[in-house]
């Protein structure tokens, strides 16, 4: 079920964000509640704001946006990002 | 200041504060936070000119009014998403529902826990998926689990391990062992979507849930917001046109006819609220009593009056419970 | 209830005792505060018995107020003061809602602060009191309010509570015997004793200014210091904040605004004269 499930996400635009060096500060409003984002995780909620996706969809999008390979390890990779994002409440699925 | 009076009147009359002295605006600054009504005074007082101090104070009243907004919607939302997928659609109760469905009971109110109503038959599923979600029992020994799910009218409450908020899961709106037995189906039935997957209670029962509150279940402590929200909710939901008609109804339905009229004197007489007297009866000598209970705070914010309060507490708990019962929870209370 | 009115900053009290004796101390204790504007205090802290049929037999003095915990554990008499400061301090703590707060003390010159916040224990609280000693006007010791819209800090200069040792260092750099509250032994916080600011720290209490430097002490190491990156500032600023998620999206940009445009710096000192010239140090390269 979770490999065919799309996740959502709110239009990234929408949240107040601060970019620090290290760092993106994103407070959320729906929440009340401040993130901590390291790469690629606004790269995640910007595609997925656009558009919602499978696992699959999001990891060849993101691949693409980032320039870099899109093998067995990115696909991981995602996953666990996307369970992370979806137990702060900032993506949720259908 | 010798009672919350002036804290009724400046909810009703926003300009009777228009000339109070200094000493009187910190008692009643005192007044409305112990009553937790200090977010409701701020939007009522909010075109006012104040004094400055006394502006900011309500500012900060509002900042905090909306943060509990925020969270109560918040937690709606996740309660939403754990439930939807299982074509669970929450009845929304109290504070949240009040917040999220935009009515005027809602302004400035402070909001705790989530409060929701399911049908009987969805309780066991419901309960399954928010304890997979991140809910824990807050107490988890055999005597509350037992008592709760003989007794109550809800589950043991719920505690999500990492936010830390409150759910309670109703199945209806007064304990199993209160004499009045509202009609539980009947408040699912007739229930009002507000949003996809969201409902509250219908206009009627929201009022019946209330005054159920108020007279039947807790001490009256706090009973000056309890009667706030009702006179807010029949403010709005007395502009249809078949409001007091229903409520007559359905207050007999859910065998709530007396306090419900109780309720509606009491909020009439303290907040002025419009009722429809067919519906409220005639005035009762103990009114007076529920009154000077309701009013019972001093200048300092304090409660006064702990003898009608003592009285009030045992009144409650006996509504709640047949004697037998209420001498074992009284004993095992007293040994937890 | 006895009753005393006072304002420090942008807080005006109402405080209230019903024992004589606590409140006669306070007074003592704040000579020089002004009044609340308007004679208007709009928060109220309170202190009264635990149980109200012993309030002359071995009383049990609760904390109370406008904002109460309900598990505050109730004290002895003879820390009456102690108890009134912590209801004060409790109002702030669980109310404020127009200021980000933190909890730091803070120092002022030439129109420049220094934010000094970590855990207790640290000795920001001992460390910010010297400084108000030594040429540096004192905000707080503990509470540093930040205003949304401007960013600056307003000063909140309650008495500064020193704890054992602290006492007789300060002893010793302030003349003024009248500026120190009696000696509280044995409290649940150690030894303890009350003092008044410099003069100067309460004339001013109300000029505001910008924050230049916010500094992360530990007591009893060798000095050494490090910086820190704005990610990690603004992590722990908010976990040093009572308020910050109450104050919703005023208090992100607030906190954000603080962490991104002033430096953060750990550092250790092994004793207090070792910890004044390392902030002096600071200061000399900010150019304050």
């Amino acid at each position: 079920m979770a490999q065919n499930s799309r996740y959502h996400a709110e239009s990234y635009v929408a949240h107040p964000v601060v970019t620090t060096a290290d760092m993106r500060l994103l407070f959320h409003r729906a929440s009340g509640e401040t993130h901590l984002l390291a790469d690629p995780l606004p790269d995640m909620l910007i595609l997925l704001g656009e558009q919602p996706d499978t696992i699959q969809g999001l990891t060849t999008r993101l691949c693409a946006r980032l320039g870099v390979a899109q093998d067995e390890e990115a696909h991981a990779v995602v996953g666990h990002r996307l369970d992370e994002l979806e137990a702060a409440g900032l993506v949720w699925r259908d | 200041m010798r009672d919350a009076l002036p804290l009724v009147r400046a909810l009703t009359d926003p300009a009777s504060v228009d000339h109070i002295m200094p000493d009187d605006w910190t008692a009643l600054l005192s007044i409305a936070r112990a009553e937790r009504l200090i977010g409701s005074l701020a939007v009522r007082l909010k075109e006012r000119d104040l004094p400055v101090s006394v502006m900011e104070a309500l500012e900060a009243a509002r900042v905090q009014a909306a943060f509990d907004h925020v969270q109560a919607r918040w937690e709606v939302e996740l309660t939403r998403r754990l439930l939807a997928p299982l074509g669970i659609r929450p009845i929304l109760l109290k504070g949240s529902a009040f917040v999220v469905a935009g009515l005027a009971a809602g302004e400035g109110r402070m909001v705790g826990d989530l409060d929701i109503l399911l049908p009987a038959d969805q309780l066991n599923k419901a309960e399954a998926a928010l304890l997979v979600g991140g809910y824990e029992w807050a107490k988890d020994d055999p005597y509350t689990q037992a008592y709760y799910r003989r007794w109550m009218h809800e589950l043991p409450p719920l505690i999500h391990a990492e936010r830390g908020t409150m759910i309670d899961v109703h199945h209806t709106i007064l304990p199993l062992t209160a004499r009045p037995t509202p009609d539980a189906p009947a408040l699912v039935a007739d229930a009002v979507d507000i949003a996809p997957g969201l409902a509250t209670l219908s206009p009627a029962d929201m009022i019946v849930h209330a005054a159920c509150h108020l007279i039947a279940d807790g001490d009256m402590a706090g009973g000056l917001r309890n009667l706030w929200d009702i006179d807010r909710l029949v403010r709005d939901f007395s502009r249809q046109a078949n409001f007091w008609p229903m409520l007559a109804e359905r207050s007999g339905v859910h065998q709530m006819r007396e306090p419900v009229a109780r309720t509606l004197r009491l909020t009439h007489q303290l907040y002025e609220t419009p009722v429809d007297h067919a519906v409220a009866g005639h005035t009762r000598a103990s009114d007076a009593l529920f009154v000077r209970r309701l009013l019972s705070r001093d200048g300092w914010g304090r409660q006064t009056n702990r003898a009608t309060r003592l009285a009030f507490y045992i009144r409650s708990h006996w509504m709640r419970m047949p004697p037998l019962m209420l001498a074992r929870h009284l004993w095992i209370k007293a040994r937890s | 209830m006895y009753r005393l009115d006072l304002r420090v900053g942008p807080v005006g009290y109402r405080v209230g005792s019903a024992w004589r004796r606590p409140i006669d101390a306070l007074r003592r204790l704040y000579a020089g505060y002004p009044a609340p504007d308007e004679g208007l205090a709009t928060l109220t802290a309170r202190i009264e018995p635990e149980k109200p049929w012993r309030r002359h037999l071995r009383p049990q003095v609760a904390i109370r107020g406008d904002f109460e915990l309900p598990d505050a554990v109730p004290m002895t008499l003879d820390h009456g003061l102690l108890a009134i400061e912590m209801a004060m301090n409790l109002q702030i703590a669980l109310g404020e809602r127009r200021h980000l707060l933190l909890h730091a003390g803070a120092v002022e010159r030439n129109g420049r602060v220094i934010i000094l916040t970590g855990e207790s224990g640290s000795g920001k609280s001992t460390l910010s009191a010297l400084l108000g000693e030594h040429g540096w006007r004192l905000l707080s010791d503990e509470f540093v309010l930040i205003e949304p819209g401007t960013g600056l800090v307003r000063a909140f200069p309650r008495a500064i509570s020193l704890k054992n040792a602290a006492i007789a260092e300060l002893e010793r750099v302030v003349a003024d015997r009248d500026r120190f509250g009696p000696l509280l032994r044995a409290t649940p916080k150690g030894d303890l004793r009350h003092l008044r600011p410099a003069p100067d720290a309460i004339a001013r209490m109300d000029e505001r200014a910008m924050p230049a430097l916010v500094l992360f002490p530990t007591f009893g190491h060798a000095s050494q210091a490090e910086g820190m990156g704005q990610a990690e500032l603004f992590a722990l600023l908010t976990q040093g904040s009572t308020n910050y998620a109450a104050l919703g999206e005023r208090g992100f940009e607030t906190m954000a605004r603080l962490a991104t445009t002033v430096p953060g710096v750990r550092f250790a000192y092994p004793d207090s004269a070792g910890g004044m010239a390392i902030v002096e140090q600071f200061a000399a390269e900010l150019g304050i």
